[in-house]
C-alpha cells in the first residue's frame, strides 16, 4: 500500500493510504480522545470528541472517519481543537447523571476509598479494607475513634434511615490488625537519596512522614513533646483514644524508617534555618496548641487553667489536685473532654459554661450526650466576666446572654443581658474557649495576620520553596482528618519538589456527582429496606465515668459486617477506567457549563451479571453496533431520535428478559460505566467479588 | 464644655482622632518584632486611614457620614481585661486594644452628642458614634472568630 505524506501538528508525517487521521495520529504518538470509535467496529463518528482541524476545511472534521490525503495539514492539539473537545465533553456531562465517586468519599478530606473499604469489610476481607484505608490515611485506628465524620454527612443511606457508621467501621480492621499482629508496613519506593525534616509528630506530621517514606524519602520527625501524636495524644483523653492505638500506628511509621526525635522544640532546640540547611526540605506540622485566654479579670489566679494544659497534664500522667466543684468554660470538644476527664479524676460536680445555646455548641453532639449521661451539667447562654479568690476557692461572676441577630454564617450571636450577673463558687475553672497557632517559633515563612502559616492549599508549599506546611498551623485549630490529608498532600508535593518536577501535589481527577442529598431521586433509595444502624457497644455511663477505660469497645465481626452491608455502593464501578472521566480531567470539562434537563435516573440490575444505568449512557452506540456487527444478537438498540434517543434493551424490556448469552459481553464495549458487570474487579462490590481467595 | 461650633470643626476633630489611630498602630508595628503582628497592626492602621479618608470626603461634600439602623453591640470588649500596648503583644492583645479603642471612640461621640444643642451637630455626632460602633463590631467579629471559636 502506498504511503501518504502529510503534516501533523507542524511536523512532516507519513501514513498508509486509507488510514484515518485518528490512526495516523495515534501511530505518530498523539492522543486523540474518542468514545464511539473502536478498532473492532465500523466508524460511527457520533461523539465528535475526536474532531481535529484540517487546514482549508471550514469546520473541524471527525478524525475517526476522515482519511489522510496527500499534502493534508492536520492540527490535533491547537486551542481551537481543545476548545471544541471541551465543548463536546461539557455537553455530554451536562445531562450525564451519576457519581464517579461515592459522596462519602468526596466528603472525606483524606479521600479514603470508603465504599471500597466498607465493602471489603462486608465481604470479610478486613486486611484489604485496612490496606485501602491507609492508602490515603495512615491512622485508621486513631481516626476511627476520634474523627468527626464528615464522610457520614455525605452518606446517602441517611435518606433511607441513618448514615452508615463509616468512622467506626474504619476502626474495625485496624483493631483486627492489632489483635492478630498483622504486619502493616507498606512497601516503599527505592531511596531517592533525599532527606526531609518533619516538624511535629501530630496527625499532619505523621501522615507526611508515612507517605514520604513510601516515596523513598528519608525523614526525621521532630516534636517538642516526649511522645508522638500531638493533639490526638495531648488533647484527647485516653478513654476516647487509648495511647496504645497511637503508639501502634506510629510504630508502623518507625518501621518504615522514619526517625523520631522527641523533646526537641523548634525555635529553641532547633531552628527552621538550621533544618533548611541540613535537610533537602522541611514540613511544618506544628499544630495549634496555644490556648486562647479568656482575658477575664482574675484569670491568672491559682485554680484557673486552660483545657489544653489540663488535658496535656493528664495525658502525661501528672498528678493533678482536682477540686470538688469545677467549671469548664467553652462548648467545643476540648471543653467536653476536659469536663469528662475532671469527673474521672474525682470531681464531684462539673459544669460546662457556654456563651451560646446548646444547639450552637461546636462539640460533637454524641460527646455532649455522653458527658451529660456521665453527670456533667450544662449552663448555656452565660459567659464569665470576673474571677475572684474567696478563701481557697474561686468566685466566678457570669453574665446571662441572649441570642441576637445572626452573623454571616447564620448563627445567632450572643449578646450580654445588662444587669443579669450572677456568681458561682467553685474550686477550679478550666477555660477551653479556643486554640491558636504559636508561630513565634518560626521565622522566615510568610504568616497570615492571625499568625497561621501561609501555604498553598493544594501543595502545602510556603513562599520558601523547600518549606511546606499543613494541618492546624495553616488552617487554625481544625479536625484531625484535615490535618492528615494535608500531610499526605504535602508529601506528594515534596516528592515532586525533590525530583525537580513541577510542584502540583496529588493530581485529582474529574468527579461527577448527582448532587446534594436533596437532589437525589427517590429511585436511588427505593430498592433499600430500612435497616437499623448498628450501635457500637460501649461501657455504661455509671461505670465508665470512674476510670479511663475506653468507652466504645468496638464492633464484633458480625456487627461490622452487618453495618458494612448497609452501604448503598454509591459511586461508579467504572470510575477508574471511565473514558468520560478521563477526558473530562484531561480537557478540564465541566458539568455546569450547559444547564438544562438531565437524564432520568433509570437503573436496571435485573440481570444476574450485567447492570444497565441508562442515566449514564452517552449514546456512543458502541454496544448497539457490537450487537449488530460482532455478536449478531440484537440485545440493545436505539429508541427515539435526536436528543431524545436512548439506548434501550430490545423491545424496551428489562435486561433479565433478554434471551441472549452474549448480553454480558456488552459491558466491555461501554466506555463510561453505563453497562457494567456485577463482578467487575473494583473494591466497591459486596456480592460476588473475589470468590477465589480466602477470607482473612 | 465642648468647643464644636460647626460641622467642619466636628469633622476636623474626628479626622484628627483617626490620624491618631493610624499613628498609634503604625508606631506599634514599628516596635513589634513579630513579623505577622507587624502586618496585622499595619492593616489596622490601613483601616483607620480608610476611616479618615471617608471623613475627609464627607467634609469636602463628596460623601456623607453614613446613616443607618442600629449596629449590633456584642459587648465583647466590655468584659475583656485592658491590655497595655507594647512590643510583646500577641494577636489577641492587638485585637483587644483595637476593640477598646473603637469602644472609647464610640463612647466619646455618644457623650459629645449629649453636650451640643445644635441638632445638626447632634446628628453628626450620632452618625460618628454609629460609624465607630461598626468599626468595633468588625474587630469584635474577628475576635469572636479567632479567639472565641469554642465559646
Amino acid at each position: 500500500m502506498s504511503a501518504v505524506q502529510f503534516t501533523l501538528n507542524g511536523a512532516p508525517c507519513t501514513a498508509a493510504r486509507g488510514d484515518t487521521i485518528l490512526d495516523a495520529a495515534k501511530a505518530a504518538g498523539f492522543f486523540i480522545p474518542t468514545f464511539c470509535h473502536r478498532d473492532d467496529l465500523k466508524p460511527f463518528a457520533s461523539c465528535f470528541v475526536c474532531a481535529v482541524e484540517v487546514e482549508g476545511r471550514r469546520t473541524l472534521v471527525p478524525s475517526c472517519s476522515t482519511e489522510v490525503t496527500e499534502g493534508m495539514v492536520v492540527n490535533t492539539e491547537n486551542e481551537r481543537v481543545k476548545r471544541a473537545r471541551k465543548t463536546c465533553l461539557d455537553l455530554l456531562l451536562s445531562d450525564h447523571v451519576g457519581d464517579c465517586l461515592g459522596p462519602c468519599m468526596t466528603s472525606c478530606p483524606a479521600g479514603i476509598d470508603i465504599p471500597g473499604f466498607v465493602n471489603h469489610i462486608a465481604n470479610g476481607r478486613h486486611r484489604d479494607a485496612l490496606e485501602l484505608i491507609v492508602n490515603n490515611m495512615p491512622l485508621a485506628g486513631c481516626l476511627g475513634r476520634v474523627c468527626t465524620r464528615p464522610c457520614e454527612e455525605g452518606c446517602r443511606r441517611q435518606l433511607v434511615e441513618k448514615p452508615v457508621a463509616i468512622c467506626q467501621l474504619k476502626r474495625f480492621p485496624a483493631d483486627r490488625a492489632a489483635e492478630e499482629g498483622w504486619d502493616m508496613v507498606p512497601s516503599q519506593l527505592p531511596s531517592i537519596g533525599k532527606k526531609v525534616a518533619v516538624v511535629g509528630a501530630g496527625p499532619s506530621g505523621l501522615s507526611a512522614a508515612y507517605y514520604l517514606r513510601m516515596f523513598g524519602i528519608d525523614c526525621t520527625v521532630f516534636d517538642a513533646h516526649e511522645a508522638p501524636g500531638g493533639m490526638i495524644r495531648y488533647g484527647i483523653p485516653s478513654y476516647r483514644l487509648p495511647r496504645s492505638v497511637i503508639d501502634r500506628e506510629v510504630a508502623v511509621i518507625e518501621a518504615m524508617g522514619a526517625e523520631f526525635r522527641y523533646s526537641t522544640k523548634l525555635g529553641s532546640d532547633i531552628t527552621l534555618e538550621q533544618l533548611r540547611e541540613e535537610y533537602d526540605a522541611v514540613f511544618l506540622g506544628l499544630g495549634a496548641q496555644k490556648a486562647s485566654g479568656m482575658r477575664t479579670p482574675g484569670e491568672e489566679l491559682p485554680g484557673v487553667r486552660s483545657g489544653i494544659e489540663f488535658l496535656g497534664a493528664v495525658s502525661r500522667d501528672e498528678t493533678l489536685p482536682i477540686g470538688r466543684e469545677i467549671i469548664v468554660v467553652g462548648g467545643g470538644n476540648t471543653a467536653i473532654d476536659a469536663s469528662r476527664t475532671a469527673l474521672r479524676l474525682g470531681a464531684e460536680s462539673v459544669t460546662i459554661l457556654y456563651r451560646r445555646a446548646r444547639e450552637q455548641m461546636p462539640a460533637w453532639d454524641e460527646e455532649i450526650e455522653d458527658a451529660l449521661d456521665e453527670g456533667v451539667k450544662l449552663e448555656t447562654l452565660a459567659a464569665p466576666v470576673k474571677i475572684e479568690s474567696v478563701g481557697d476557692r474561686l468566685s466566678l461572676t457570669c453574665i446571662r446572654m441572649e441570642l441576637g441577630a445572626p452573623d454571616e454564617s447564620g448563627r445567632r450571636r450572643p449578646v450580654p443581658v445588662e444587669g443579669s450577673e450572677f456568681s458561682m463558687e467553685v474550686d477550679e475553672i478550666i477555660a477551653a474557649i479556643g486554640q491558636n497557632v504559636d508561630s513565634s517559633m518560626v521565622s522566615g515563612v510568610d504568616l497570615t495576620s492571625w499568625g497561621s502559616i501561609k501555604a498553598d492549599e493544594v501543595t502545602g508549599q510556603t513562599l520558601l520553596a523547600n518549606v511546606f506546611a499543613g494541618g492546624d498551623c495553616v488552617t487554625g485549630a481544625d479536625i484531625a482528618v484535615n490535618a492528615v490529608a494535608a500531610g499526605r498532600r504535602a508529601a506528594f508535593a515534596i516528592h515532586q519538589y525533590l525530583l525537580g518536577e513541577p510542584v502540583v501535589g496529588d493530581p485529582r481527577g474529574y468527579v461527577h456527582s448527582m448532587g446534594a442529598l436533596d437532589a437525589i431521586p427517590e429511585e436511588v433509595t427505593a430498592p433499600f429496606e430500612k435497616t437499623e444502624r448498628v450501635s457500637m457497644p460501649r461501657l455504661e455511663a455509671k461505670t465508665r465515668a470512674s476510670g479511663f477505660d475506653e468507652v466504645e469497645t468496638g464492633f464484633t465481626e458480625e456487627q461490622a459486617r452487618a453495618e458494612a452491608a448497609r452501604c448503598m455502593e454509591c459511586g461508579c464501578r467504572d470510575a477508574h477506567e471511565c473514558a468520560l472521566r478521563d477526558f473530562a480531567t484531561r480537557f478540564d470539562a465541566s458539568a455546569s457549563r450547559f444547564a438544562g434537563d438531565k437524564r432520568v435516573y433509570h437503573r436496571d440490575d435485573s440481570h444476574p451479571e450485567l447492570v444497565y444505568e441508562e442515566h449514564k449512557c452517552i449514546q456512543c452506540g458502541c454496544c448497539v453496533r457490537a450487537c449488530d456487527e460482532l455478536l449478531q444478537s440484537p440485545c440493545v438498540g436505539f429508541a427515539g431520535r435526536g436528543f431524545d434517543a436512548r439506548v434501550k434493551p430490545a423491545l424496551d424490556r428489562r435486561l433479565a428478559l433478554i434471551n441472549s448469552n452474549e448480553l454480558s459481553k456488552l459491558a466491555s464495549f461501554c466506555p463510561v460505566g453505563a453497562l457494567t458487570l456485577k463482578n467487575d474487579a473494583v473494591a466497591t462490590l459486596k456480592p460476588g467479588g473475589f470468590p477465589d481467595e480466602e477470607e482473612n | 464644655m465642648n468647643t464644636f461650633g460647626t460641622v467642619d470643626a466636628v469633622l476636623d476633630f474626628a479626622i484628627e482622632r483617626e490620624q491618631e489611630a493610624v499613628d498609634f498602630y503604625e508606631g506599634l508595628a514599628v516596635r513589634t518584632e513579630n513579623e505577622s503582628l507587624k502586618k496585622t497592626l499595619n492593616a489596622f492602621a490601613g483601616v483607620e486611614m480608610g476611616h479618615k479618608e471617608k471623613l475627609i470626603a464627607a467634609k469636602a461634600g463628596q460623601s456623607q457620614v453614613t446613616e443607618g439602623g442600629d449596629v449590633v453591640n456584642l459587648k465583647i470588649g466590655d468584659y475583656l481585661v485592658d491590655v497595655v500596648p507594647g512590643p510583646e503583644m500577641t494577636f489577641q492583645d492587638a485585637l483587644i486594644v483595637a476593640i477598646k479603642r473603637e469602644k472609647a471612640a464610640m463612647d466619646l461621640y455618644t457623650d459629645l452628642e449629649a453636650t451640643v444643642s445644635d441638632p445638626s451637630l447632634q446628628a453628626l455626632f450620632k452618625k460618628l458614634a454609629r460609624e465607630e460602633s461598626t468599626h468595633k463590631l468588625s474587630f469584635e467579629t474577628a475576635y469572636e472568630k479567632h479567639f472565641l471559636a469554642d465559646n
